[in-house]
């Protein structure tokens, strides 16, 4: 908020610069934005702090902490017009309902709604430009220069931080076209109320509002004249014609109008005031202010009749004025340094609090009224904060606590992740972070389900790229790939994140090759060259999870053609990864609309051209789960193993895993391990054949195998081999 | 066999029969070996030692000869010759090994490097490498240093109660403190997690959480103090990106409650903390540049968080000028009391709570000059930091 140094300076007690200014008030009170010269004038640019919004929206305010900042010991400025808040104006000060004076009637529909509204009526004034001082005034912090009139209430909102309005008297009357009349009965009629449904106002700025009955307005009895606190209307504001003139200045409820700014989007100087709260007690003290500025500007001809001041709410501001008791050990053993009792009294008298010893005499507690203007101040942590940077923080050493001695507590799936991320990067992987907030088509890419989607959906979005939270980490590897791609021809990219609607981690992994299908040399089996990218990423799954003891992971068909046949993956290149028997995630080569979605280029060879790319998705809580937590020893096996090879020509739909699956169980407790040494597919076999070979280990670890044992057990999977796939053992 | 192997070979058995080599095996050992001295002394470049050794140490050398010959002999005989040819080898070859010292590498050696040379500068076998994304690393690094000083780490929901995220942190609703975190709501509501304990348990809306706060009140409602804890974690602000913003971005909340945690300790922890984080920094520059030997000093300023009274802005001093680095502050009794802890429990605690920045810690280690390089996935990035 922009503030004049020549205004700040007719409060200042003391010769500062606008340097000084900003320097005292960064050390003890706000953040200076910048500083700025203006003609003759600087403006400082305070970042006041919200709660002190109430007393520090002004330069009044600004000033009061710049004295107290300054010297503990001097008498508190109060404000200006000296000590007018202490003085009710009109016996009709605290009754609820309508409160008169000639001219004007005032009636409050509810008390809650508006606690305070004080007018005045001010006759024989002449619309004009403003002094140029006042126009300098306001526009050096911004705001334009209207007549007078107008100028005047900005002046005394930005001076005591109530804002005022002016209304011209003659328009508030309802009988048309008849001249004012100075009868008695001849009332203005001020009616403080809720709007009614869709009622209608055109604001000063020309636009036309439609308020709700949660919205508060002031009108006469036949239109609305302003939306309370917060803009004026155009049927009644000051114009070149006006003679005489109200000035309100009123008390409305925070809270109230808090709501009602943010529901018809309109932010005022007046509203956000109002907002953060101001004290009741302001609103006489504005009056005041007010007139006292007409006369100087306008000259003593104008007429001032009597403040109508309904107060209905006076006595809860009295009451919320509440009265703390401090512990005088309190302030240093927050702060952490020695404070003694007179710097206390000092700090909290040069700020306007009343300071006495609490009701019995020995007490550790004194007690603190603070002044009407201090909002914030409600409990004696808010009084330690005034000491404190009142002393400045500065003077705080950096001392390390004495405590007890105590091992954090285990966080472990903090700390697998970790180990996961590592892991990874380990074998080649880069991390990728990206961002959570994802757009509809990345939500679609896994998921169709309207319902989940609709869980996922933001209500208020910066932009349609970012409108939901994310379902899977995939869309967001995939980007990634097609960035990455333009300069890099291999990598891998790895990213363990955040996924919704059921919130958990997710790990998402990624291989790019763009010579996968042309380059890399068969190693195991001819089988590699139909996904290179799959099978690569594969064995980094499995060896990252042997990494962590996971030794049960298998990779099955996704069962559901015709859900696959709608998803983002090649049909025939997918697999969902099974750890420990529970779903894991999910293997697989983007198909080839995906891959154009995305951007990704593929290249010819391997299968639909994918060859080059393949992702997965992990659970890692799954992982977790399954990680070995802490191993066992076992005696490393004495007895020698017995190799034998078996090759097994068979249908191509017959899974390798369950051809080890059923060897395994075929032949008894003495396999130790079998795995894969050639495949092949092709000419020398059979259409729709293949041909596998694999390593089986023979082993008892308290014998040494027999060769008839091993012979028998071999037979056996032969047979079973023959039985259930119709295989031929070569 | 080519003609000119055939003609060395020629040679080499013609000098051997010259040199009466032949005749060793009549001829005593001593003989042998003072020969042998003499032409070792003759031999002065390496090839001749080369030669030599071979003539003499070799496989077809004279020592071994020797020891072939030793069957021919009468059993009687033959322990002490093999001993006295034992003897004299050893003395051969200390004076082989000596003169091999003298010319440096080892003469066999230099003979293979010339035959077996590789170009040691071509690339070696391509290991592919990884490399943790910064946010991770300055996230492990920060936990890492806080748990080293016994602060537990937890974790909370990026999909939060406007409870967990605002009421019970004492940030009322309907009150303009509430904007100074502009929000994420999801479309729809839903239970989110506990429900908290009191107020505004109506408001079944969800939001993204707007800070790491939320941490505090679910920590603190299975914990009682003395504790001391951090929160790491994604956070979200419905603000559009620019340079030093993004509208995700992570945070590191902190807090320390007991009977006498002071502000003077929140500058002590936090001290210690910055000049272990920055440490490798110092290291690294403080010979060339004298401004980063000095230590990092905090400073405090003061802050308004409705969570915290007294509250801070934290600065730190670091390459010769402030940093604002972090929100801080004493923890409001209202935040306590929302944990469910009682009035008498209140009274006898005190404590400080902190909230910064991941990016910003590692916008100023690394100097990046703009958040969203983090969040691009671009790999000319990452890769640049190992």
């Amino acid at each position: 908020m922009r503030f004049s140094y020549n205004w700040l300076k007719e409060y200042l007690a003391y010769a500062v610069s606008p340097q000084d200014v900003a320097d005292i008030l960064a050390m003890h009170s706000f953040e200076i934005e910048t500083i700025e010269k203006v003609g003759d004038d600087t403006v400082l640019d305070i970042n006041v702090l919200p709660n002190r919004a109430p007393d520090c929206y002004s330069h009044q305010g600004i000033a009061r902490e710049v004295n107290a900042a300054i010297d503990a010991n001097q008498t508190v400025y109060p404000f200006a017009p000296a000590q007018t808040y202490r003085q009710p104006f009109n016996k009709a000060d605290s009754a609820q309902g309508t409160s008169t004076s000639p001219r004007i009637k005032v009636t409050i529909e509810n008390v809650t709604d508006c606690p305070r509204y004080a007018c005045q009526v001010v006759e024989q004034v002449v619309v004009t430009k403003s002094p140029t001082w006042l126009q300098n005034r306001l526009r050096a912090l911004g705001l334009e220069a209207i007549n007078n009139i107008v100028d005047i209430t900005n002046y005394v909102m930005l001076d005591v931080g109530n804002p005022i309005h002016a209304f011209d008297l003659a328009l508030l009357k309802d009988t048309k076209g008849s001249e004012p009349t100075h009868e008695g009965d001849d009332h203005a009629h001020i009616i403080v109320r809720r709007a009614k449904a869709n009622e209608k106002i055109t604001g000063l700025d020309g636009i036309t509002y439609t308020l709700q009955p949660t919205h508060l307005v002031i009108a006469t009895p036949k239109k609305p004249l302003a939306i309370a606190g917060i803009k004026g209307g155009v049927g009644s504001g000051i114009s070149d014609n006006t003679t005489s003139i109200v000035l309100e200045a009123a008390h409305f409820d925070r809270k109230l109008i808090y709501t009602t700014s943010r529901a018809i989007k309109l932010k005022t100087d007046a509203s956000t005031r109002f907002s953060a709260g101001v004290s009741q007690y302001l609103p006489s003290i504005a009056l005041a202010r007010a007139v006292e500025l007409l006369r100087t500007v306008c000259g003593d001809t104008i007429r001032s009749l009597p403040v109508v001041d309904q107060w209905p709410g006076m006595q809860d501001a009295k009451t919320q004025q509440t009265t703390m008791r401090l512990d005088r050990a309190k302030p240093g053993k927050l702060l952490g340094i020695a404070v003694p009792e007179e710097r206390i009294t000092d700090i909290l008298g040069a700020l306007g609090c009343k300071v006495t010893d609490a009701e019995q005499g020995g007490s550790q507690a004194l007690t603190i009224q603070p002044p009407f203007w201090r909002l914030d101040l409600t409990r004696d942590v808010d009084l330690v904060e005034e000491i404190g940077r009142m002393i400045g923080y500065e003077a705080i050493p950096a001392t390390l606590p004495l405590v007890v001695v105590q091992t954090p507590e285990p966080n472990p799936a903090f700390t697998f992740r970790n180990e996961l991320r590592r892991s990874l990067v380990n074998r080649g992987f880069d991390e990728i972070y990206s961002y959570t907030l994802v757009n509809r088509d990345d939500v679609e890419l896994t998921t169709t389900d309207e319902s989940i989607i609709s869980r996922l959906a933001l209500q208020n979005t910066l932009s349609h790229r970012h409108a939901y939270v994310r379902h899977s980490v995939l869309p967001c590897l995939l980007r990634a790939i097609a960035e990455n791609q333009k300069q890099c021809d291999r990598f891998q990219l790895c990213e363990i994140g955040k996924i919704f609607e059921q919130e958990r981690w997710s790990l998402g992994l990624a291989w790019f090759d763009s010579e996968a299908t042309t380059s890399q040399k068969v190693t195991d089996g001819s089988y590699i060259h139909r996904a290179p990218a799959f099978f690569a990423l594969r064995g980094a799954i499995d060896a990252m999870c042997a990494n962590f003891g996971i030794t049960d992971v298998r990779y099955e068909s996704v069962g559901d053609k015709k859900q696959a046949a709608q998803s983002w993956f090649d049909q025939g290149v997918v697999a969902q990864i099974v750890i420990a028997g529970r779903p894991a995630g999910i293997i697989a080569q983007p198909n080839k609309a995906t891959m154009q979605h995305y951007d990704i280029a593929g290249n010819a060879g391997g299968l639909n051209n994918q060859g080059t790319t393949a992702v997965a998705e992990l659970d890692v809580a799954v992982l977790q789960d399954a990680s070995m937590r802490v191993a066992l020893y076992k005696e490393p096996p004495v007895f020698p193993p017995t190799k034998r090879d078996i090759a097994i020509e068979v249908d191509n739909s017959v899974p390798s895993q369950s051809l080890i699956d059923t060897m395994t169980t075929a032949g008894g407790t003495i396999v130790e391990s079998i795995s894969l040494f050639d495949y092949y597919e092709g000419t020398k076999v059979g259409a729709g054949k293949k041909s596998v070979a694999y390593h089986i280990v023979y082993r008892d670890r308290s014998r040494t195998l027999t060769d008839t044992e091993v012979n028998k057990a071999h037979r056996a999977i032969e047979q079973e081999l023959r039985d259930m796939y119709n295989a031929v053992i070569r | 066999m080519s003609t000119n192997k055939r003609i060395m070979v020629m040679k080499r058995t013609q000098q051997k029969e010259a040199k009466g080599i032949r005749k060793t095996r009549a001829t005593s050992l001593l003989a042998l070996k003072k020969v042998a001295i003499k032409k070792f002394a003759a031999a002065q470049t390496p090839v001749a030692l080369e030669q030599w050794e071979r003539d003499y140490l070799g496989r077809k050398g004279a020592i071994r000869e020797v020891f072939q010959s030793l069957k021919e002999l009468p059993e009687a005989k033959r322990k002490a010759v093999a001993q006295e040819a034992n003897a004299v080898r050893t003395e051969l070859v200390a004076l082989f090994e000596k003169a091999q010292k003298k010319h440096g590498v080892g003469i066999a050696e230099k003979r293979a490097l010339k035959t077996h040379t590789i170009d040691v500068t071509l690339p070696g076998v391509s290991t592919p490498v990884g490399h943790i994304h910064l946010v991770s690393r300055m996230i492990e690094r920060v936990t890492d240093i806080f748990s080293s000083m016994g602060f537990d780490i937890v974790e909370g929901p990026d999909i939060e109660s406007p409870y967990y995220n605002f009421d019970a942190l004492n940030v009322p609703a309907d009150h303009p403190s509430r904007d100074l975190w502009d929000t994420f709501w999801m479309q729809e509501a839903g239970e989110i997690g506990r429900a908290g304990r009191i107020a505004n348990q109506n408001d079944s809306r969800r939001l993204l959480r707007t800070h790491t706060s939320p941490g505090q009140v679910r920590y603190m409602e299975t914990h009682k103090p003395p504790f001391r804890m951090v929160v790491p974690g994604r956070t979200y602000r419905f603000e559009n990106a620019d340079r030093t913003h993004g509208f995700e971005f992570h945070q590191i909340e902190g807090m320390m409650v007991g009977p006498n945690i002071s502000a003077a300790n929140f500058k002590g922890i936090l001290t210690v903390f910055f000049n272990t984080l920055f440490c490798d920094i110092q290291s690294a520059q403080g010979s060339k540049t004298n401004v980063t030997s000095e230590q990092i000093k905090v400073r405090l300023r003061p802050s308004f968080f409705p969570f915290t009274e007294p509250s801070f802005e934290v600065f730190m001093w670091f390459q010769g000028r402030w940093l604002e680095v972090m929100g801080a502050g004493m923890v409001h009794p209202e935040v306590y009391k929302h944990a469910g802890y009682s009035a008498g429990e209140i009274a006898k605690i005190q404590g400080f709570a902190f909230g910064g920045g991941i990016e910003r810690l590692i916008m100023i280690k690394h100097q990046i000059p703009d958040m969203r390089l983090l969040y691009v996935g671009d790999l000319r990035v990452i890769r640049q930091f190992s």
